[in-house]
Parts: structure tokens; sequence; C-alpha cells
């Protein structure tokens, strides 16, 4: 047993001081390919799952990728009469929320900054703008206030307007309202070859209306990725479903307040621009409804023990001053690689 | 880095291999169609099957996956069979519900071609993408040996199949891909301009300031 310390301690040096950016790189890649093009290998991993794997991606023998977002299934299922939502014929929402919610729980919102595809292309946008070296923009407190509502928003129509069009109020054409105006409905079909989802659909009002939002919000969520990092997210109701449910999700942020100085390096790095992860030395839970898990605050910490995460209880990886200066030696040097 | 920025183009590189497969599956004009089909396979293969004495079969359309609509203006191969094997120079008719109809006869390999026309012209508020049209396909061949009429045999008639198929307006009859991409290029250019323009506008001329701390 003691034999194994000091190469648990070595492991636990190692995990601490890996370079993250490179690691998330790699793991957001993999994820890409694997949920766009997992469909080939016949891989399906159901119609529950926490990220924008879209519905409309249709590839290999699941006809949709290797899996699929779970906004589509419960706007669907969410349209039925309200005399029959809370009756036993409706069970089958109750059982499609516990399948994403065990799929959620396994990663917390993880999925936001290292599994999903629409994710994924934001932070290459960003890396695209760094690479031609424009700089990027930032939202003052204000405008950050208020723009972190919006995605409340969506997520209540994505509720609302679904029970509206199973009581008879709403048209039908507007099922699944948020997925008609998703980018991702539009922007992953593209690797897959398909570009059908660039039409507007002229055969009613109501569908004019929404294809044609589905690709303004597309041509909006293309610069605004690019100028800003992780634009849509604030935006995202998935992020905001997800925030809401994570009370008891396994993997969890946590801050020592007694370890921060305040520093900000922290709240420099964040892609989401979160105030409270160097403001707040109270919280110990310091994971904030925008936050995507990306543990890029974590990996900027200075200070040993001041961000860790944890996984059911079991610190994973957490801030030190010698994986910091590591991973400030590697970035030195790729800067001077590059020049 | 560099293989960062290998394995991105890489992944970006897909859409447009997909892409370019897509196109490959497209059916090509008529002159341009190749006259003998590919090899088929042996399930696949024209077989003997003396219970069909003559049978319609719709061919699969390229890159026909579940869930497949026929719209108007798609190309639809029939295939007759004759107790199983491909019939040459067989009359096959299309007749849509509102009553064109259209005749042709079999390949070599068995098979008429169609296009399936727009059929369906209401008042454009009236318009439903989701409407469906039936058709009719009529297969008839000399008969080779005698049949069976209302228990009487019948040496002289043809022998007729018959096969009854549906089909949607085409997409391209009410969306518009130009519009689309004409959307996001105009948002695109203008959000870019915006930033653009917001963030000049944000910049101060250089002012030096100068301490004197004697005066």
């Amino acid at each position: 047993m003691k034999a194994n310390r000091p190469a648990l301690a070595a492991l636990r040096a190692a995990v601490n001081g890996v370079d993250l950016n490179r690691f998330r790189f790699w793991v957001q890649l993999a994820s890409f390919a694997f949920f766009l093009y997992g469909g080939y290998a016949a891989v399906n991993l159901g119609s529950h799952l926490p990220l924008f794997a879209c519905v409309y991606n249709r590839v290999g023998t699941a006809g949709a990728g290797a899996g699929v977002c779970y906004l589509m299934p419960l706007q669907l299922q969410l349209a039925r009469p309200w005399n029959t939502l809370f009756t036993g014929a409706s069970l089958f929402i109750l059982t499609g929320l516990g399948i994403f919610m065990l799929w959620f729980l396994a990663l917390n919102k993880a999925w936001c900054g290292f599994v999903c595809p629409l994710g994924t292309i934001q932070d290459w946008l960003t890396a695209l703008r760094r690479f031609v070296r424009i700089r990027y923009s930032v939202y003052t407190q204000s405008q950050f206030d208020w723009l972190k509502k919006i995605k409340y928003l969506l997520l209540a129509l994505a509720v609302l307007i679904p029970l509206g069009i199973g009581n008879g109020y709403i048209t039908r054409e507007l099922r699944a309202p948020i997925c008609q105006i998703c980018p991702g409905r539009v922007l992953l079909p593209l690797f897959s070859g398909d570009y059908s989802h660039w039409n507007i659909d002229f055969t009613s009002t109501t569908t004019v209306v929404m294809t044609a939002l589905g690709v303004l919000i597309t041509g909006l969520f293309l610069v605004g990725a690019f100028v800003k990092k992780r634009f849509y997210c604030f935006f995202c109701p998935m992020s905001a479903f997800l925030f809401l449910l994570s009370k008891p999700a396994l993997l969890r942020l946590k801050k020592d307040g007694s370890k921060c100085t305040r520093c900000g390096d922290c709240y420099r790095v964040c892609d989401m621009q979160i105030k409270a992860i160097a403001d707040d030395v109270v919280t110990a839970d310091i994971m904030a409804d925008d936050c995507t898990l990306c543990l890029k605050c974590v990996a900027a910490c200075p200070e040993t023990g001041a961000l860790k995460v944890k996984y059911a209880g079991l610190t994973i990886f957490e801030a030190t001053e010698t994986g910091f200066i590591k991973r400030c030696q590697k970035e030195h040097c790729r800067a001077n690689a590059s020049r | 880095m560099k293989l960062d920025l290998f394995a991105v183009c890489l992944l970006a590189a897909l859409p447009l291999l997909a892409a370019a497969q897509e196109h490959h599956k497209q059916p090509k004009p008529a002159d341009q169609r190749e006259t003998t089909p590919a090899p088929e396979s042996p399930a696949s293969a024209p077989r003997p099957l003396d219970s069909a004495p003559l049978e319609i079969v719709r061919e699969k359309a390229p890159g026909e996956k579940a869930n497949f609509q026929l719209c108007s203006g798609d190309e639809v191969v029939f295939v007759v069979l004759r107790r199983g094997l491909p019939v040459q120079n067989a009359r096959v008719r299309l007749i849509t519900q509102q009553g064109w109809a259209k005749d042709t006869l079999t390949d070599a390999h068995g098979r008429a071609r169609f296009q399936l026309i727009r059929d369906y012209f209401p008042p454009w508020g009236e318009f439903n993408k989701w409407a469906r049209h039936t058709f009719l396909v009529v297969a008839e061949t000399a008969a080779p040996d005698a049949g069976n009429i209302q228990d009487s045999s019948d040496t002289n008639g043809p022998n007729r199949a018959t096969l009854s198929d549906s089909y949607y307006p085409s997409p391209k009859d009410y969306s518009s891909y130009a519009w689309g991409l004409g959307i996001v290029l105009l948002v695109a250019a203008f959000g870019g301009t915006s930033v653009y323009l917001y963030r000049r506008r944000r910049v101060k001329p250089f002012k030096e300031v100068a301490f004197h701390e004697g005066q």
C-alpha cells in the first residue's frame, strides 16, 4: 500500500500539470467526430443527450449521428393535451427526463465545455480569430447581466409553446420551436454534406418566419462566435436547463476562498466572463449558470488548492503552483515556436 | 500545433467529401445515364420466382434511407419481372391522381423510367407541402402462357400488373436555398461591419501626457 503512495502522488502531479487546453482540444475533436459520424459505425446513444448533437444530422443506421439532443424529444413530448399530461399516458415524458438526467449527472456541464459539437465549433472560430490576430470582444457587466436571462426565456418558450400546441392554442407548424431556430440545425448537417437546412420555407407565414429566424441566428452565431468567445452559450436553453438540474451532478467545481488571492487569472481566461469565479471567496460550489465546466479557470489558477474539480467527492484535478508554472512554460514555448 | 491544425483541416474537409459523395449519388441527366446496371449482389439479382407471373418493383433511389418520400420532379425507376426475371419491351404506363399518363417500354434489364410531374397547383394560400398524391403504374406484356379469368381459361389477353405509390410536392416548389444563404451572408456582413465600426469608434487617438514636476 505504501509503495503505491509515491505512484499516486506522481499521478496526481501529472494530472495537475496537464496541458489542459491541449487535452480539451483533443477531447472536443474526438467527441465532435464521434457524435457527428458515429452513426456510420452504427453507434446510437439515443435521443436524450444533454448536448447539441442534432437530429437533423442524418447519418448512418440510426439516421441521426451517434446520439441526439434531448430538447427535440422534450418539445415533441410536451405537445400533448393538458388533461393527459399528468396521467399514466404521459409517463414516457418522465422516463425520457430520467434518462437525460442519468447522462447529465455523469458529466454535469462538462457536456458543454468538452463534448457539445456546437460549443466545439465556437472554440474553432475563436482559434481562427486568434490565428488572424483579431482581438476578442467582451460584454460590459450590465450587458452580461441582461443577456444571461435570454436563455431562461428560451427554455420557458421550449416548454410553453409545445404545451400551447398540445391544446390547440398554437399552430403545429411551431412544433419544436427551439430546434427550428437553433444554429445546430443549420450547421451540423453541413458536416455530412446536407445543405438543405439553409432553405427558407415559403409554405406559410409561420414557416417563413421560423426558417428565416433559423438562418438569421446562424449568421449571428458565425459572426458572434468569431468575435466573442462562446457567444451562443449565453443564450443556450440547454445550458439553462442543465444548470437548473445540476445540484446532484457528480462532477463539481469547488473553490476554497481562504486560498484565493483574487488575482483574477481565472476571470481573465473564462470564456463566459463569469466574474464570481474571481470575486466570490465565500461560496464553495462555485459553478455559475453560464459556466461550461471547461476547467480553464482551474488550469490558470496559481494558488495550490484554491480551485478543485471533484468527481463524486474525489478530487480529480486541482490548481497547483507547479502545474501553473508548467503550463506557463509550455504556453511560452508554443508562442515562441509560432513566431 | 501543426497536428492540431491538421486534425481540424481534416475534419473541415469532411463536409466537402460528404457533399461530393451526395452529389455523386444524384441521378444523372438522361443523356449521361448508364445503360448497363451496376453489378448486383447475389441476394438482389433476378432469380426465377414461379409464384409471381408478372410484378412491378420500384427501384430504390440513389441514397434512399428510411422515411424516404418521393417528390414531384424525382425520377422513379420500375423493374418489370416475369417469374422473377426482367422483361424487355413490356409496356409500362404511369397514371397520376389528376389523370396525367405516360407510356414507355422497359429496357433490356426490365427497367422503365419516369419523371414524376408536378400535379398540384392550388392557390398559394392553400398550398400544403404534406399533400400526398397517388399514382398508378400498369405493366402489360403479351401472355406467354394461359391464364384464368372467372374460372375459364384465357390464352389471348395480355398479362397486367399494377402498383400504386404516392409522392409529395418537391421542396423546390416552396423553399429557397438562395434566400437562406442570402440572409446568412447579409447578417454576417452587417454584423461584421457593425463590430468593426463599433471598435473603430472606440479607438482613442494617442495623446502624450507630459508631467513637469518642477512647475
